[in-house]
C-alpha cells in the first residue's frame, strides 16, 4: 500500500528544490527591497515547502493512513498560500511597491487564511482510501469553496497579466508576456496533474511530476523579472552552437574521409599511405578551419542576431545625415528615421531646450500631440539631474526613482539622454521602446554615447542657422517697414506742396492741403523720434529728470490727440484718476509718450463700439515703497502666450497687429518700458488671449 | 476713364482723389484689402492703383484675388506704394502687377501721365 521513494521521484523533487531555491533566492539578492522580488522568494519558499511535503505526502512517515491524510492536508494547506501569493507577485510586477488597495489586501488575506485553515479539516479531504492499493483522498464538503478559492486568484493572476499585457509597451509588455507564459504552462499542468488526476480520474499516477511544474513558473518569472542587457545570453548561446556545429562538421568530414580511404586501400593498419592520407587530412582541416570556423560563426550570427546592425556603418550613416543638412526639421527628421530604422525603436524625439526649458520637440513616432505634450513635460528636470550610470543616460529599466519611472511610462520613453553642446545641456534624446519588445543592447547604449556629442553639434549649428534666417528675415522686414513708414508722410507732403503750387485753388482748399502737409511734417517728425529713442534705449543712455507732473493734464492731451480715431470707432473712453494721484514726480514728456503709446495701441487694436479704460491710483508695494499705478485697459485683440515672450522686443508686431493696422514700426511697448524703466518703475501687462482685450499697467516710484 | 484706387493712408488717398477727379476721371476708393475686390468688381475701372501695405489683406493678397477672378484679371493694376525693396518689387510683378510705383519717387502729374499712358494703351 505504501510504496518506498523511487530513485526517479528523489531526483526530481531534489532537482526542483534546488532550481526553486536557487531562482528565488537569485532574484531576491538582486533588489531585497522591491516587493517584486520579496513576494518572488516567498513563492519560492511556499513551492519549496511543497515539493517537500508533497513528497512525503506519497510516503507518508509513519506508514499509515492517518499520517497519509495529515501530509495530503497539508499539501493542500500550502496550496492554498500559492495562488494568493502568486496573484500578489504578479499584481505588484514589476513595482517596487504593492499596488494593491489596502481594504483588498485584507481581503487577500482573511480569504487566504480561511481555505488554508479548512485544508487542514475534513472539509476538504475527509479521508483517503485505497482502491487498488492507490492512495486517493475523498474530497469533503468544502472541496468546492477550497477550489473556488485556490482556481479564483489563478483567474485574477490571469485577467491582471492580461490587462498589463494590453496596457503596458516594449519592453515590459515583453517581460510580461514570460509571466503569461509561465503562468499558463504551470497551471495548465497543475490542474491536470493534481486536480484532474486525483480528485476526477482518482488516481495519483501523475503527482509525482508535480515538482518540475513550479519550476517552469518560477523560471518564466525570474527571467522576467530580472531580464536585463548585462544579461543578455544571446552572445553565449550562439558562440556555443556555432562551435558545436564546427565540431560535428569536421568530425563527420574527418570520419568520412576515414572510412572512405580505409575502405579504399583495404587496410586497417596504419602503414605509410593511410599516414599519408592523414596527415593531408590533418593538413587539411588546419587550413579549412578558420574559414569554415568564419562561415559558420557567420550562419549562427544569422540565425541568433537577425535584427543586429552594423554600428559601424550606422554610426557613419547618421554622421553623413548630420552633415546634410542645416535645416532643424529635416535634420532631426533624417537622423531620427535613420536611427529608428536600424535599431528597430518604435518612437524617438530630439527636445530642444532653451536655458533648461523644453521649448520644442521634434521626432518620428510620437505624433504631433505626443511632441506638443514634451513641451509641458517635467522631463526638463532631468538637466539638473546626471545619469549615474556610465554611459551618461537615463534607462528605464535601470531606474530606481519610482516617480521618473511612470513620468518615463507616461512619456512613452525607453532611453533618455542629455545631448550637450558647448558645455551646455541643449537637447535631450528620447527613444521609446523597440518594435520586437526587446531590451536595448550594450551595443545600442555605446552608438548612442557615440552619436550624442556629434548630434548635440549638429542640433547646435542648425538652431543657430534658423536664428540666423529670423535675423535676416526680421532685417528685412525692419527696411521695409522703416521705408514705409518715413516715405508714407514724405510723399504725403511733397503731393500735397505740388498742388498747391501747381493747381487754382479756393483758399480754403489751400488751407486743407497745407494742413495735410504740415500733417505730414508732425508724423514725419514722430517716426524720426522712434526711431532715434529706440537707438538711445541701445546705448543705455535714458534717464529721467522729474519734477512734479499734473496727471490730469496729460490724460487729457493725449485723449484729445486721439479723439479722431475714438469718433471714428465709436469707443467708450473712461478716464478715472485717483486724487492722491493727481500729482506725479516725473518727466513730463516722457510719461506723456508713455500713455500715449499705450493709450494707441489700447485704441487702434479696439473693435468698434469697444471700451476703454484708463486709470491712475498711489499703492505701496510689497517692498513698502509708494507708487503710482496708472492703467490701460481695453476689450480689443489681446495677446496670445506666444507673443508674450516677444511683445516688449523691438520691432515685434502680432500677425494680427499686422492685419488691424499695417504702418507701425512695432516700437511702441519697447520704448514705453524703457521710458518707465529710465524713472525706476515697471511695466506689466495681462491678457487672456485673443480678442479678449489686454491690461497694461506700469508704476512710477512716488519719492 | 475710370480708376480705383486703393489706398488706406487718408491724407494720401484724400489728395490722389482730390488729382484724379480734377483731370476728370470717375473715381472709387478702397481703404483696406478687404474692401478692394468688391469695390472693383462694382466699379470696373480702367486702371486699379494698389497700395501694398494695408489693413485687414495686404496689397498682395489682393493682386492674386485680382489675377485669379475671370472678370477682373485684365484690368490693369498699378502697384502704388512706399515699399520699395527688390524683393518686394519682384514678387508684385510676378504676380502680373504692371507697374511698381514708389510714392516718393514721382510728382502727382507723372503718376496721373502713367495711368493716362497705360488707358490709351488698351
Amino acid at each position: 500500500m505504501f510504496k518506498p521513494i523511487t530513485a526517479l521521484e528523489a531526483v526530481l523533487s531534489l532537482i526542483a528544490f534546488a532550481a526553486i531555491s536557487f531562482l528565488g533566492l537569485g532574484v531576491y539578492l538582486r533588489n531585497p527591497r522591491s516587493w517584486t522580488h520579496r513576494l518572488f522568494i516567498l513563492l519560492a519558499i511556499i513551492l519549496d515547502a511543497y515539493i517537500g511535503v508533497n513528497l512525503i505526502s506519497l510516503h507518508p512517515l509513519p506508514p499509515t493512513q492517518a499520517s497519509q491524510l495529515f501530509w495530503i492536508r497539508n499539501v493542500m494547506f500550502l496550496a492554498a498560500l500559492i495562488s494568493p501569493t502568486l496573484f500578489l507577485l504578479l499584481h505588484t510586477f514589476p513595482r517596487n511597491e504593492i499596488q494593491l488597495r489596502k481594504r483588498y489586501l485584507a481581503a487577500v488575506f482573511v480569504l487566504t487564511a480561511v481555505s488554508a485553515v479548512m485544508a487542514l479539516t475534513p472539509l476538504v479531504f475527509e479521508t483517503v482510501r485505497y482502491p487498488r492499493g492507490e492512495p486517493v483522498p475523498v474530497s469533503g464538503a468544502g472541496m468546492p469553496l477550497f477550489f473556488l478559492h485556490f482556481a479564483g486568484f489563478i483567474v485574477i493572476s490571469f485577467v491582471v497579466l492580461l490587462v498589463k499585457q494590453f496596457r503596458s509597451r516594449g519592453e515590459e509588455r515583453a517581460k510580461n508576456s514570460y509571466l503569461l507564459f509561465g503562468v499558463i504552462m504551470t497551471f495548465s499542468m497543475m490542474t491536470a496533474f493534481t486536480i484532474v488526476f486525483v480528485v476526477v480520474l482518482k488516481t495519483s499516477i501523475g503527482v509525482f511530476l508535480g515538482p518540475i511544474v513550479p519550476v517552469i513558473l518560477m523560471a518564466s518569472i525570474a527571467y522576467a523579472v530580472v531580464k536585463h542587457r548585462f544579461l543578455d545570453i544571446r552572445p553565449v548561446v550562439a558562440r556555443s552552437v556555432s562551435y558545436i556545429f564546427l565540431v560535428i562538421t569536421v568530425a563527420a568530414v574527418y570520419t568520412a574521409t576515414l572510412l572512405v580511404s580505409a575502405f579504399y586501400l583495404g587496410k586497417s593498419s596504419l602503414d605509410i599511405r593511410t599516414l599519408a592520407v592523414g596527415v593531408v587530412l590533418a593538413a587539411g582541416i588546419a587550413l579549412t578551419f578558420p574559414f569554415l570556423q568564419t562561415f559558420v560563426r557567420k550562419l549562427t550570427d544569422k540565425l541568433f542576431f537577425r535584427g543586429v546592425y552594423d554600428a559601424q556603418k550606422l554610426l557613419a550613416d547618421l554622421s553623413r545625415a548630420m552633415s546634410a543638412t542645416l535645416d532643424l526639421d529635416e535634420l532631426a527628421k533624417k537622423v531620427l528615421t535613420l536611427l529608428a530604422k536600424e535599431m528597430r525603436v518604435s518612437k524617438a524625439a530630439f527636445l530642444l531646450a532653451d536655458r533648461h526649458k523644453i521649448i520644442d520637440a521634434k521626432g518620428v513616432g510620437y505624433g504631433e500631440a505626443g511632441l506638443k505634450a514634451f513641451k509641458d513635460s517635467p522631463l526638463e528636470l532631468l538637466f539638473h539631474r546626471k545619469p549615474d550610470s556610465e554611459p551618461p543616460a537615463f534607462i528605464f529599466q535601470d531606474l530606481s526613482d519610482e516617480a521618473l519611472k511612470n513620468i518615463f511610462r507616461q512619456y512613452e520613453i525607453e532611453i533618455l539622454m542629455p545631448i550637450r553642446a558647448e558645455e551646455d545641456d541643449r537637447a535631450i534624446l528620447v527613444l521609446g521602446h523597440k518594435s520586437s519588445g526587446d531590451t536595448y543592447s550594450k551595443q545600442d547604449i555605446k552608438v548612442l554615447d557615440a552619436f550624442v556629442p556629434g548630434v548635440g553639434i549638429a542640433l547646435q549649428n542648425a538652431r543657430l542657422y534658423t536664428d540666423l534666417q529670423l535675423a535676416s528675415a526680421a532685417k528685412s522686414r525692419f527696411i521695409s517697414v522703416v521705408s514705409h513708414q518715413l516715405r508714407t508722410p514724405v510723399s504725403g507732403m511733397r503731393w500735397n506742396l505740388e498742388m498747391i503750387r501747381q493747381e487754382k485753388l479756393r483758399p480754403a482748399q489751400k488751407r486743407a492741403f497745407l494742413g495735410n502737409a504740415y500733417q505730414g511734417v508732425v508724423f514725419l517728425g514722430e517716426q524720426l523720434d522712434d526711431i532715434l529713442t529706440a537707438l538711445d534705449i541701445y546705448d543705455k543712455k535714458l534717464t529721467a529728470n522729474k519734477v512734479l507732473v499734473d496727471l490730469p493734464a496729460i490724460f487729457s492731451e493725449v485723449l484729445e490727440e486721439f479723439s479722431g480715431m475714438i469718433a471714428a470707432k465709436a469707443l467708450t473712453v473712461d478716464s478715472d484718476i485717483n486724487h492722491d494721484s493727481k500729482q506725479i514726480l516725473a518727466e513730463a514728456t516722457k510719461i506723456k509718450k508713455v500713455i500715449k503709446i499705450l493709450v494707441k495701441n489700447a485704441v487702434v487694436y479696439s473693435p468698434a463700439k469697444g471700451k476703454v479704460i484708463i486709470t491712475a491710483h498711489a499703492e505701496t508695494a510689497l517692498d513698502q515703497k509708494k507708487r503710482t499705478v496708472v492703467s490701460v485697459i481695453d476689450e480689443g485683440m489681446g495677446i496670445t502666450e506666444p507673443e508674450r515672450r516677444h511683445i516688449t522686443e523691438e520691432f515685434f508686431r502680432s500677425d494680427q497687429a499686422r492685419v488691424m493696422f499695417p504702418s507701425g514700426l512695432g516700437l511702441g511697448i519697447f520704448i514705453a518700458q524703457a521710458f518707465v524703466g529710465a524713472h525706476g518703475g515697471s511695466l506689466w501687462f495681462y491678457s487672456e488671449g485673443r480678442n479678449k482685450g489686454a491690461d497694461f499697467h506700469f508704476s512710477l516710484p512716488s519719492e | 476713364m475710370r480708376v480705383t484706387i486703393i489706398e488706406d493712408e487718408e491724407i494720401l488717398l484724400d489728395i490722389l482723389r482730390e488729382k484724379f477727379s480734377r483731370e476728370k476721371f470717375e473715381v472709387s476708393v478702397a481703404r483696406d484689402g478687404e474692401e478692394a475686390v468688391p469695390v472693383i468688381s462694382e466699379a470696373k475701372p480702367d486702371v486699379i492703383l494698389l497700395d501694398l501695405v494695408l489693413p485687414q489683406k495686404s496689397g498682395f493678397q489682393v493682386l492674386e484675388e485680382l489675377k485669379a477672378d475671370s472678370e477682373l484679371k485684365n484690368i490693369p493694376v498699378m502697384v502704388l506704394t512706399n515699399l520699395g525693396q527688390e524683393e518686394e518689387m519682384r514678387r508684385a510683378l510676378q504676380l502680373g502687377a504692371e507697374d511698381f510705383i514708389i510714392k516718393t519717387q514721382y510728382p502727382l502729374n507723372v503718376i496721373v501721365e502713367k495711368v493716362k499712358n497705360k488707358i490709351k494703351k488698351i
